[in-house]
């Protein structure tokens, strides 16, 4: 029995092992990870049909983006591309001369129910064909009650469709630090909830972010200080090539 | 000089110091060890089992001394208590915003303030300090001393009514739901009110208390459906946290209302799942762990039974040394790294245990004996 036991153990070790040294075996190359995004039906995104197109302008709300300002080397000073300028190279690589136009509204830290109250304000002062919302961190950090969070993703999602527009929410950015001190589980489900329906997706950020450092293919957390800006710049280009996927076939049919 | 006092319920001190062990192990992002903690397992983690046991050695050590010595002796000890609990924190504080806000500035990773909530420690340090000395402000990993802080000072003011466990279970309860209900919690500095909620907490420790000062009798005749319904409990846990949570997919065939219950399970508020859960895991460990259980007295268990009869340096350690895994883990988080991390914490956690038994127990040796009977050990 104890020869047994101590034959599974190595064999779990050894599975353990081979399986690390696969993943580290894995090329980083420059080129960003196939696609692993679940693809929306065409559609699906009814109002950005019409924006899409050469010479037409797309104007998006982006909400939350706090966390997607590019960071800074302290040593080297080099700073990372940003992510709307890796969307709209994206977009344009597709549909030659959109114009995108992205109004930024709230900061970092702040919690779903406050960025609601900002789209409301936002929404009454423009017409957006797009809104992109990023939310979720705080609200996991903070442990904020799950169903508060879902109802002002739910409120949201109807003022957004009153004005019009389509909304994209965005996971949180995944990071080990998040997956160890937060239980996002309760966040992320109930962004997929309110997205049920025509006219809303979820970009699942975290889970895509999760796979590439798992299998090392985009790992910011581990990147050496000086990489560090190269590193993001990657990161968001590949992720902007993911979202710019997923908002061309959501608007597919009706372009 | 033995290390271990043998003279209580062993049981204790054995799951105190794996919830100690987890909480190290769970803080730590990306340690695979962390994948085997209770939190994967069942709706609640080590922080429950860490507030139900205190309560448990609270309801021992003060209700012992109410009964021998009245409320006002009794009490006088758990304020002093949650005083040291409190001096315990703010030196932890200071350390352990000193390791990160070093960390940070030697390795260039502004994040570590940003995602330990330090970053307003730089912006208004002075404000934070103040803020952190009234427990206002409770960076993340910093905020389980606080809450036993405020549940002492609840305790002391609750202690005789541990003579009528039926009234202040009652009163616990009444508590736990109206903070529910109408979302009361203390204020803090940084929005949102404490994260772990002392209104709805207390009613764990309380439970805990209740059920050392005024244990009652098992219930014979239901004793088989309290196990099954427990085992239920923990079925459901497992499903919440292997499918529902990670498959939000799978549910969809649920009823709306009903899969929004199962999305609002929140920690911070104890929501009843999580109180169910630690409810359930603790009966069938009753049940499965006798009193007697050889096991705990073996020489396996003794690290874990001595790390829990001095928690609070063992919690503090754990907290600096998880920071300190997590910068090791960074530079290379391969198997065998994280494997000597884990070692190495462990080893450290038990070494801190040793060297707070030696001293209690040194200092015991020249004490009168009168005077270390008052001591109330179980709460070391």
């Amino acid at each position: 029995m104890r020869r047994a036991i101590c034959v599974l153990v190595a064999a779990l070790l050894a599975v353990v092992l081979l399986a690390e040294g696969a993943a580290q075996a894995a090329p980083a190359g420059p080129a960003c990870p196939p696609p692993v995004e679940d693809e929306p039906d065409a559609g699906e995104l009814a109002h950005l049909g019409p924006a899409l197109k050469p010479g037409a302008a797309f104007n998006i709300l982006a909400v939350g983006v706090g966390a997607d300002v590019a960071p800074v080397s302290a040593s080297s000073g080099v700073v990372a591309p940003g992510f709307f300028s890796q969307l709209s190279h994206a977009l344009d690589a597709a549909i030659h001369g959109v114009h995108l136009v992205v109004t930024a509204r709230g900061g970092r830290g702040l919690l779903a129910p406050v960025q609601l109250d900002i789209i409301r304000a936002a929404l009454k002062q423009h017409a957006y064909q797009l809104v992109l919302w990023q939310t979720g961190t705080v609200d996991a950090v903070q442990d904020e009650p799950p169903e508060e969070f879902y109802q002002a993703l739910a409120d949201g999602a109807d003022a957004v469709a009153a004005a019009g527009a389509d909304l994209v929410l965005v996971e949180p950015q995944y990071s080990r630090f998040l997956e160890a001190n937060a239980d996002l589980s309760p966040y992320l489900s109930a962004m997929q909830e309110v997205s049920a329906v025509p006219g809303r997706l979820v970009f699942h950020r975290y889970e895509l972010m999760h796979d590439w450092e798992d299998a090392g293919l985009i790992d910011l957390e581990h990147a050496a200080a000086a990489d560090r800006p190269a590193v993001a710049g990657r990161l968001h280009a590949c992720l902007a090539g993911e979202l710019a996927h997923v908002l061309l076939t959501g608007a597919a049919s009706v372009r | 000089m033995a290390l271990i006092k043998t003279n209580r319920d062993l049981r204790i001190d054995f799951f105190r110091g794996l919830a100690l062990w987890w909480i190290f192990t769970d803080h730590i992002p990306a340690d695979w060890l962390g994948n085997f903690s209770i939190r994967n397992f069942a709706l609640c983690d080590a922080t429950e089992i860490f507030v139900l046991l205190a309560g448990y050695a609270g309801g021992i050590a003060y209700g012992g001394a109410m009964r021998a010595q009245g409320w006002l002796y009794a009490g006088a000890d758990v304020v002093r208590r949650a005083w040291t609990l409190y001096i315990a924190h703010i030196f932890l504080f200071v350390i352990f915003a000193a390791q990160v806000g070093v960390s940070a500035a030697a390795l260039d990773r502004a994040d570590y303030l940003d995602e330990i909530h330090l970053d307003v420690l730089g912006e208004a340090p002075y404000r934070a300090l103040f803020e952190a000395l009234t427990l206002h402000f409770q960076p993340a990993y910093l905020n389980i001393l606080p809450l036993y802080v405020a549940i002492l000072l609840m305790f002391a003011a609750v202690l005789p009514l541990l003579r009528w466990p039926w009234l202040l279970a009652s009163l616990s309860l009444g508590l736990y739901v109206v903070a529910r209900l109408f979302s009361l919690n203390l204020p803090s500095w940084t929005g949102g009110g404490w994260f772990f909620n002392p209104l709805t907490w207390q009613l764990l420790f309380m439970m805990g208390a209740i059920l050392a000062f005024a244990p009652g009798e098992a219930p014979r005749r239901h004793i088989r459906w309290i196990d099954a319904i427990s085992v239920l409990i923990l079925i459901f846990g497992v499903v919440m946290q292997w499918v529902v949570w990670q498959h939000p997919d799978t549910v969809s065939w649920l009823p709306k209302p009903v899969v929004r219950v199962l999305m609002s399970v929140d920690k911070g508020g104890l929501h009843p799942f999580r109180l169910l859960s630690i409810l359930a895991v603790t009966w069938l460990c009753t049940r499965l762990v006798p009193r007697d259980a050889a096991w705990v007295r073996s020489n396996a268990a003794a690290p874990f039974v001595m790390a829990g009869q001095h928690s609070l340096p063992v919690f503090c350690a754990g907290i600096f040394l998880a920071f300190l895994g997590r910068l090791a883990t960074e530079v290379n988080d391969g198997f065998w790294v994280q494997t000597g991390v884990n070692v190495a914490g462990a080893l450290a956690l038990w070494s801190v245990a040793a060297v707070a038994a030696w001293y209690n127990n040194k200092g015991r040796s020249r004490r009168p004996a009168a005077a270390t009977a008052r001591v109330p050990e179980s709460v070391s």
